[in-house]
């Protein structure tokens, strides 16, 4: 099997020195880790019309302290908030001072798309007469009176699909590449990976990445509850949060003395085209593997049998921040002094997959 | 009925506070918007929306921060600059505006920084007698 092409041969080592967590089942990898292992749920409240959904918010969660511009709180939403807070927090312990030089750091986070304030919107709207959406179609003045006037502007501002990151860079001072991925539930582990070929192919020497979320709205319920009752309406949990990780270049964390919590070592993204979604996950892991130079062929998570064994997990597992919490999962159960190596694989609603292949600190 | 100038007031200094993210304290009636507390350009659009929400009525940002000045008229500007009888018309208007930042002059592109609460509260006295037919208080 040959290395994925996204990898070129004499790619840099990455690892990662920090983690901010913000979620509903606490702020470190050892707690959380600690809360699943005690078979803890986070608290949760059930959603009218909705049997069998509920929602887990992060209880007592503050903003403001995390902002360097405070004001920058009215134009963001609850996911951004999330994301500058969890990112502040990876920062701070991957030991990254005000005198490191956050110029050109990478920015890449996901995130599932914009929750359009719904509030927001339904109080511009107001009442409507029946042919009004159609007048709002072609007709721009009214429009812009019934629809626009009402709204916010800084509605839009919120709403843009790339405000997670920017506001993350905006926040720390950093001007380096900002992007936000809305890959939906693989949109973590997406940001993770373009993250790490960033600094592996050598544009890069730090970067912040990972995903939040906060799914508490109208259309994301709604899509939600949907996939809740297709899926036989098992008992499902929504839940808000953050994941952020500070990747860096090997030897720029060696110079700088950074602890070292472990390291990935290769990445791909795939799609199940026409619905073969074992076959892209499988396709995932051996690129993922393929350039962490692992032989694929005998490790047992790529072979079909084990992907249909992990695909029920993986599944249930998934989220646009799952990827950055699984990850922390990981470095909370292998430790500082592993060298294990791990493979990260992660499933979106249309199909999309991703995988991660990762190792300890102490590898080679 | 008509509300007191003291009214409007008030009502505008909690409006700018919370939209610049400032304590109620902090926000004098003199103060500028943009040097005294921080104001950027995207704050104005949240401040008039957030006062025609308030007050029923829309307006232009330019009739925000204008006032009773008219920046075209030729009395009043030569070379982008307010002339002498403009400036001594805002220096009557805002008495105990911080009138040292501008010892070397006023160019128009300087007027939004003369934006206070008392002069939203002046634009919106003039507003209300526009619509009312009387002087707000």
């Amino acid at each position: 099997m040959p290395a994925s092409p996204l990898i070129a041969p004499d790619r840099r080592r990455v690892v990662v020195t920090g983690v901010g967590l913000v979620t509903t089942l606490g702020g470190s990898c050892e707690e959380i880790r600690s809360r699943l292992a005690a078979g803890e749920v986070a608290a949760s409240r059930p959603v009218t019309g909705a049997p069998g959904l509920r929602l887990a918010t992060i209880a007592g969660f503050e903003a403001r302290p995390h902002f360097r511009q405070p004001k920058a709180l009215k134009l963001t939403d609850r996911k951004t908030q999330l994301a500058v807070a969890a990112a502040a927090l990876a920062v701070a312990d991957a030991g990254l001072t005000e005198e490191v030089s956050r110029d050109d750091w990478a920015i890449v986070l996901g995130c599932s798309a914009s929750d359009l304030q719904c509030a927001e919107l339904a109080r511009a709207l107001g009442p409507l007469d029946p042919a009004a959406p159609e007048r709002a179609v072609d007709d721009l003045p009214f429009f812009a009176e019934r629809l626009l006037g009402g709204l916010n502007p800084l509605w839009l501002l919120i709403n843009l699909p790339n405000m997670v990151g920017a506001h993350v860079g905006i926040q720390l001072a950093s001007h380096g590449p900002n992007h936000t991925l809305t890959g939906d539930w693989i949109a973590g582990t997406q940001a993770l990976g373009e993250a790490w070929l960033a600094i592996a192919g050598g544009e890069r020497e730090v970067a912040l990445a990972g995903g939040a979320d906060a799914p508490l709205d109208p259309f994301d319920l709604g899509a939600l509850a949907t996939r809740h009752t297709t899926a036989g309406g098992a008992p499902f949990l929504v839940a808000e949060g953050a994941a952020v990780w500070v990747l860096e270049e090997r030897e720029h964390a060696r110079q700088r003395g950074a602890r070292t919590l472990g390291e990935i070592r290769g990445y791909a993204s795939t799609a199940a085209i026409g619905g073969d979604l074992s076959g892209a996950l499988q396709r995932a892991a051996r690129g993922a593997l393929g350039g962490a130079d692992e032989p694929w062929d005998e490790h047992p998570a790529t072979t079909r049998a084990e992907i249909h064994r992990r695909l029920g997990h993986a599944l249930a597992a998934s989220g646009p921040i799952d990827g950055a919490l699984l990850l922390a999962e990981w470095a909370a159960v292998e430790g500082a002094e592993s060298a294990a190596a791990g493979l990260l694989l992660a499933v979106g609603t249309l199909g999309q997959c991703a995988a991660l292949a990762l190792a300890g600190p102490g590898r080679p | 009925m008509n509300p007191t100038r003291e009214e409007l007031r008030q009502k505008i200094v909690l409006l700018v506070a919370d939209a610049l993210d400032r304590d109620v304290a902090q926000v004098s009636p003199q103060a500028s918007l943009i040097d005294d507390l921080g104001a950027e350009s995207i704050d104005f659009l949240d401040l008039q929306f957030r006062i025609e929400s308030d007050f029923g009525f829309k307006f232009t940002d330019e009739e925000l921060w204008r006032g009773s000045f008219d920046p075209t008229d030729p009395r009043w500007v030569a070379g982008g600059r307010l002339t002498a009888a403009a400036v001594e018309q805002v220096r009557r208007r805002q008495p105990d505006f911080a009138w040292e930042r501008f010892a070397a002059g006023i160019a128009v592109a300087d007027l939004p920084r003369l934006l206070t609460v008392d002069t939203i509260v002046d634009h919106l006295e003039r507003r209300w007698a526009q619509d009312h037919g009387a002087p707000a208080g």
